[in-house]
């Protein structure tokens, strides 16, 4: 089967963009890199994009994106994982150049949410879960992800401050991440007294609503090597499904579609996860970064927030986790997250991380899921040739 | 009335909400002196009749040990259904999985529609029409701000499992009456959300004409005088109403306290006498005999001989109208307000 | 429409039921329909335990637009005195009288409803047992 690589990418900067449409934004992250490859090569889009129905009133977006960008002989996809949307365009894009189908694919993703009220936007992330437990309920994610950190605090005897702590280390790699969204450091104190948005979790803990597309453009080896073009090799995929109905898993601290994943992609890639030298994670609340952390096997269980907290996943440590602010300070909007996070690897990858580089990084791992693990992909690239 | 075959209560629970508001409290709101009712009880932001109805429903099923399947009907009486045009009934029966094929009606007699729904239950079960029979009276009072009622306006709820009484039941219906008449004293035209009232006439030409006629009605009709009863409940719209009207008819402060609950939960409209009632049952002993004398405005009043059986000491419901009584959380008068439903556009 | 949603589900959330494999027993809160422990096709219905305690609560402070009316309200993890494990509404209480730990009792409530003049909509949230 033939190699996969990725071959470029281009992020838009994360924010509340009033004046940018859905389109706006599609056209302003996929653009530049249809210039510089050529309509006639790219054979094929994969958008991911969660909330588009309900918040912009529009579907049909493979179409859509491929309207906006005028390329009309080609396969337009649209994939819907939930926030781990554009993790799987990606998974479909390597696929798809795995199978000898084509040579050059675009993959990514868009998010327009700010179109919602805070309100609304945190009721289409719900629908990530099982409808009949959200609505007999009336939860919302945060509120679970409030039961999760109580039961983890209790259960491993930590304080709320080492989980918070993930959220300010995010905040601190922020600060010189281009495209991030708040680009400020935040102290622990100011973090534990912030405004709650689902007790004991406060404003600090949980993602804000964010706008935001990143797109790559993967090819086949061949491809890369014959126009003498630098790459990225993607080394390892993994997918996996844990139940919407979080309440029925056996453990809820459990992120069991991560850890399989997680396997699946260390499996191809014949690597273990200590040889892994970058991180992006999915905290889309301050707890699901810690145990999105054990589940990858990071840390031992109940491990991590201590980890996090004494600072061994920070920039300069061995193990950095979330180099440009992941979820949380540069943002999450939702369906592009993981375009982003893939991008960032690929910064790492490729030594254009700038002040946030990490040095020595041969293999970078992306773990991005949606309604709270019920969906996980996983992805392992490593340093492929960069000399063209 | 009498029947050809006799019925009785299988089985009985109640409901009373946990929230409470002093009287002081709306005293303090509205400048206006504190009322002899202490406190009462209120449905809390996601409470209604339904609700209520199918707590104390189902307290009254499990001790009654009747199946479910043999319900034939559900009568809830009732002066707040959530609904103009759609049976609360239809709700309880899929919700205590009582079938597909039973009546289903909401009764309106203001505070004696449960009373009405308990006479027409005996009707059907005494002519076979049904094995058993679910009768309830429901209410989450609507209190006008600022009103005299507003210290009274309650809710709550009490539910009987009436069947007939060679089946088995902790109490016999020996008799029952009606005594009604077109008396306007309190009354709620469609579309309004609050009643209206005439304030003094409510007392002696509708509560106690009419309670004290059905009373003698009963008494004649069926050769009964105060002494063949133990206990007497009363429809109870305020503290002083039930001890008069009892004082009158010859019944003594020791026979009606068991029943009395108005001076600590206020006025549960057509709970307000099956509340008194369930009470009662929940100390009476066998042999003992309860008048129950409803009112309800518009006016009327029913009035019934219930004669307590040995088998009311193994079918007590395992929630008392004590056990209510003695929890609750004191709530201010901006709490209740907005658990009411008064703030919202 | 919404409103036929909730008609659809409303016997599981009336009577506050729980589906069981009747081939190996595993409990689930929300409908199964193969077994994820056996495989299993034979998986009913069952009332479940209506009374437990709760393991954890967090607060819902931007609810979805039906329940708007009710926030801030909390949301509980119950474990059920037959050990199972479900979500719930508590009710009853502020949310500042909540507490971890305590003993709670299943009660028939309104979600929610459509408005003033669409249907209201009821369910089964949990409230605390007071001494």
């Amino acid at each position: 089967m033939t190699d996969v690589v990725i071959i470029d990418y281009n992020v838009i900067k994360v924010g509340e963009h009033w004046d940018k449409s859905l389109s706006d934004l599609i056209f302003e992250a996929s653009y530049p890199l249809i210039k510089k490859y050529g309509n006639d090569e790219i054979k094929a889009l994969y958008i991911g994009n969660m909330l588009s129905e309900f918040a912009n009133i529009q579907s049909n977006l493979g179409a859509y994106a491929a309207d906006i960008l005028g390329l009309f002989d080609i396969d337009a996809f649209h994939v819907n994982c939930a926030e781990a949307s554009s993790s799987a365009a990606i998974y479909q894009a390597i696929l798809a150049i795995k199978s000898g189908r084509y040579d050059v694919v675009l993959a990514g993703g868009v998010e327009k949410m700010t179109d919602l009220l805070y309100r609304k936007a945190i009721e289409g992330l719900s629908l990530a879960l099982n409808a009949d437990l959200v609505r007999m309920t009336g939860l919302n994610l945060a509120s679970i992800a409030g039961i999760m950190t109580k039961e983890y605090i209790k259960r491993y005897n930590v304080t709320k401050e080492m989980i918070t702590s993930i959220s300010v280390q995010d905040h601190k790699n922020a600060v010189n991440s281009p495209h991030a969204q708040y680009k400020y450091e935040i102290t622990i104190d100011q973090a534990i007294n912030a405004p709650p948005i689902a007790d004991p979790l406060t404003i600090y803990d949980v993602t804000s609503i964010s706008d935001g597309g990143a797109f790559l453009i993967l090819a086949s080896r061949e491809y890369a090597e014959e126009r003498n073009l630098p790459y990225i090799e993607v080394l390892g995929v993994g997918m996996a499904i844990n139940t919407l109905s979080v309440v029925d898993r056996n453990d809820i601290l459990e992120f069991k579609a991560t850890t399989k994943a997680c396997e699946k992609a260390l499996s191809e890639a014949s690597i273990n996860i200590s040889d892994i030298d970058v991180y992006e994670i999915n905290d889309d609340f301050s707890i699901t970064g810690i145990l999105s952390l054990e589940a990858l096997g990071v840390f031992g269980k109940g491990e991590a927030a201590k980890n996090v907290y004494e600072g061994k996943t920070a920039l300069t440590s061995n193990k950095p986790v979330n180099t440009f602010g992941g979820l949380k300070a540069r943002g999450h909007p939702v369906g592009a997250t993981g375009a982003y996070q893939t991008a960032e690897v690929c910064m790492q990858l490729m030594n254009k991380a700038g002040s946030n580089q990490v040095s020595n990084v041969k293999y970078g791992l992306i773990q991005n899921y949606g309604g709270l693990d019920s969906v996980a992909v996983v992805m392992i690239l490593g340093k492929g040739d960069l000399n063209a | 009335m009498r029947s050809n075959s006799k019925t009785g209560i299988c089985g009985y629970g109640a409901y009373i909400p946990t929230q409470i508001l002093e009287s002081q409290s709306i005293a303090d709101v509205w400048q206006r002196p504190i009322t002899p009712i202490k406190a009462k009880r209120f449905a809390y932001i996601d409470e209604d009749t339904i609700t209520i109805a199918y707590e104390a429903a189902r307290i009254a099923i499990e001790s009654s040990g009747v199946p479910r399947e043999k319900i034939g009907a559900i009568f809830i009486g009732s002066e707040s259904k959530p609904y103009a045009v759609k049976p609360s009934g239809t709700v309880l029966a899929d919700a205590l999985g009582i079938p597909r094929t039973t009546l289903a009606a909401d009764f309106e007699f203001a505070c004696k529609a449960g009373t009405e729904a308990i006479q027409t239950v005996m009707g059907l079960v005494s002519s076979n029409m049904i094995e058993y029979g679910l009768a309830i009276g429901a209410d989450t009072a609507q209190g006008r701000p600022g009103d005299d009622l507003e210290f009274t306006a309650a809710a709550g709820g009490a539910a009987f499992i009436i069947g007939s009484a060679s089946n088995g039941v902790i109490g016999i219906f020996e008799a029952s009456v009606s005594y009604v008449s077109d008396t306007p004293d309190f009354w709620r035209r469609s579309g309004e959300k609050y009643p209206k009232h005439l304030h003094r006439f409510t007392g002696d030409p509708a509560y106690f004409n009419h309670t004290i006629n059905a009373v003698k009605l009963l008494f004649e009709n069926y050769g009964y005088s105060v002494s063949d009863f133990d206990y007497a409940v009363f429809h109870q719209p305020n503290s002083k109403f039930p001890q008069k009207v009892a004082q009158i008819l010859g019944f003594k402060k020791e026979q009606i306290t068991p029943g009395l609950l108005s001076p600590i939960i206020g006025n549960t409209y057509s709970a307000s006498s099956l509340l008194g009632l369930a009470a009662t049952l929940d100390i009476a002993k066998p042999g003992e005999r309860i008048l129950l004398a409803s009112f309800g405005s518009g006016a009327g009043s029913d009035a019934m001989s219930i004669l307590v059986t040995d088998l009311i000491n193994e079918r007590r419901p395992r929630r008392k109208v004590r056990d209510y009584i003695a929890k609750g959380l004191i709530r201010d008068y901006s709490i209740y307000v907005k658990s009411r439903d008064k703030l919202f556009t | 429409m919404p409103e036929i949603t909730d008609w659809r589900t409303r016997i599981d959330r009336y009577r506050f039921r729980g589906y069981k494999c009747l081939s190996c027993g595993k409990v689930y809160f929300i409908k199964r329909y193969i077994c994820s422990n056996c495989g299993s096709t034979d998986i009913k219905p069952f009332d479940l335990p209506r009374r437990g305690k709760v393991i954890a609560y967090s607060i819902v402070r931007q609810a979805p637009d039906i329940f708007k009316k009710y926030e801030p309200y909390p949301i509980a993890l119950i474990k059920l005195e037959n050990g199972k494990l479900v979500l719930s509404q508590i009710t009853d209480v502020m949310v500042d009288e909540m507490k971890d730990g305590i003993e709670v009792e299943a009660t028939f409530r309104i979600l929610y409803e459509y408005g003033r003049s669409g249907h209201i909509v009821y369910g089964t949230k949990f409230k605390p047992i007071i001494d």
